[in-house]
């Protein structure tokens, strides 16, 4: 225990580090001394509204989000005892996804602002209960099977869309979110996922005593009083609610939700009740230390940290699936 | 049958080039003179009635390109009185976030509305509560088919575009 208040201990310092970093780094650099007294004295100038309304949104925006994916990316890699497992998993990402496109191809989104993430998050809780309800009575496999056909059913209705699309405009919009990105959220986003993020979140991390019992195989589980299913709806529920609405505010972000649980593992003696926090710390430290490098590369303010995740996140795929090819008999 | 390749006109100088070129093309050398002609005049007047105060205005869709100082959009700009607030040194267009668009100090917003407004994402990035709040009463929308290709009628458009940014310019105090 007391290993584990070390490792997020430094987690939390790290994320700390970060956070400031994020506040300080932009277009321009800002002197600590204006984030400082921006954050404290509510000053309303330029740069004292850049860190209030732009830059302090945006970092929390990326801790919850990457928390989220972190999160459930430990907690579904433990639940499917699948290493590669991650949010996408369950057609979460691809549902949010897809009700954020349906709003941006109609219209939606003109008629209340907040309409694409809502719709994101019923696209989200949606397609989580397609996947339930295809998978459910079925063992895991048949939930990670039904899973999949429903990020395929999302994705052809995304790719639709872009077919379909009404003007050229719609088309590069639907294509431009679907790449990812924190840029220009404010604190309504904050405030719309924020509810959906902590509850999501407080359901995955009570689950630490199942996917224990889990670890040990679904049989064992069961024997040791663990309601499988139960365990698999709190964890598409939770997943659905902390995913979908970070997903529905920014886009699909890949690999953080992937990488995060792996990190940590060997810090947790591979236990998964004890990986759950650390890895939401690492997602949200992954995630923010992206977006930060997405500002200052000299590519250009449109790189989308969807794609610099993706970027980064593959050859730790590659690498993982090497480890994984030289571990097998 | 006989091609023309006709290359884009990015200011008033490339305008003319341009009307001459296809003038010539088509046998109608008098007629571009004359549309010519119209242009300048309208020129010669925005130049007379140059406000005495220039107006930065900032082409801002939130998503997207965003014309540069190489622009048509540029040359409209100037032509109507103000300059352009796109980065410096992009050319014909440039990308910019909402942060650098607050760092380049824009006294105005100018936003691009479509012939036909269809769904869109474009139509919800300017309601951010801080764009709101500093650009709430200062903002414009310009024809955008106006602005993307050069052609003497691009002359009115710069003068729908000064009597635009008329209705935003600060007002003189009183002594």
């Amino acid at each position: 225990m007391t290993r584990d208040l070390g490792l997020d201990g430094l987690l939390v310092i790290v994320l700390a580090l970060v956070f400031v970093a994020s506040l300080l780094a932009g277009q321009v650099w800002l002197p600590i001394g204006t984030v400082y007294r921006a954050a404290f004295t509510h000053s309303t100038d330029l740069a004292g509204l850049i860190v209030t309304q732009l830059r302090f949104p945006r970092a929390v925006l990326a801790c919850l989000v990457g928390g989220a994916l972190g999160l459930s990316g430990a907690v579904l890699q433990s639940l499917t005892r699948n290493p590669l497992a991650e949010p996408g998993l369950l057609g979460v990402s691809a549902g949010a996804a897809l009700g954020s496109v349906v709003a941006i191809y109609f219209g939606l989104t003109s008629v209340f602002e907040l309409t694409g993430p809502l719709m994101g998050l019923a696209g989200a809780i949606g397609a989580s209960a397609l996947t339930f309800a295809l998978g459910r009575n079925g063992g895991m496999l048949a939930l990670v099977l039904a899973g999949s056909a429903v990020t395929g059913l999302a994705s052809a209705c995304i790719s639709l869309a872009l077919n379909l699309a009404p003007n050229p405009y719609a088309a590069y919009e639907i294509m431009s979110w679907l790449l990812g990105s924190l840029e220009d959220r404010g604190w309504n986003h904050v405030q719309l996922i924020l509810p959906f993020v902590l509850v999501g979140g407080a359901m995955l991390l009570v689950l630490g005593r199942g996917l224990d019992a889990l670890s040990l195989g679904e049989q064992q589980a069961a024997s040791l009083g663990i309601a499988l299913q139960r365990l698999n709806s709190q964890v598409i529920l939770g997943t659905a609610l902390a995913v979908g609405a970070a997903t529905s505010v920014t886009g699909a972000i890949g690999f953080v939700g992937l990488i995060a649980p792996h990190l940590v593992r060997p810090f947790v003696r591979h236990q998964p009740s004890r990986l759950l926090i650390p890895s939401a710390l690492l997602g949200a430290i992954v995630l923010l230390s992206a977006d930060v490098c997405a500002r200052l590369l000299p590519i250009g303010p449109g790189l989308k940290i969807g794609v610099l995740t993706s970027l980064i996140g593959t050859p730790f795929f590659f690498w993982l699936v090497v480890k994984l090819r030289k571990a097998a008999p | 049958m006989a091609v023309l390749e006709v290359p884009p006109a990015n200011d008033f100088e490339e305008v003319r080039s341009v009307t001459r070129l296809v003038g010539r093309a088509v046998g109608e050398s008098a007629r571009a003179e004359r549309l010519l002609e119209k242009m300048d005049e309208i020129l010669r007047d925005l130049a007379a009635s140059r406000p005495t105060h220039t107006l930065r205005v900032a082409s801002w869709d939130g998503s997207g390109a965003v014309p540069g100082e190489n622009s048509l959009f540029a040359e409209l700009v100037r032509a109507a009185g103000g300059t352009n607030a796109a980065p410096t040194g992009r050319g014909g267009a440039a990308l910019f976030g909402m942060e650098w668009l607050l760092l380049a100090h824009p006294d105005v917003l100018a936003y691009g509305a479509a012939d036909r407004e269809e769904p869109s994402l474009r139509a919800d990035t300017d309601q951010h509560p801080l764009l709101l709040k500093l650009y709430g009463q200062r903002r414009i929308a310009y024809p955008e088919v106006l602005f993307s290709c050069g052609v003497p009628e691009s002359a009115e458009a710069a003068r729908e575009l000064r009597a635009l940014l008329t209705r935003v310019m600060p007002k003189p105090t009183s002594p």
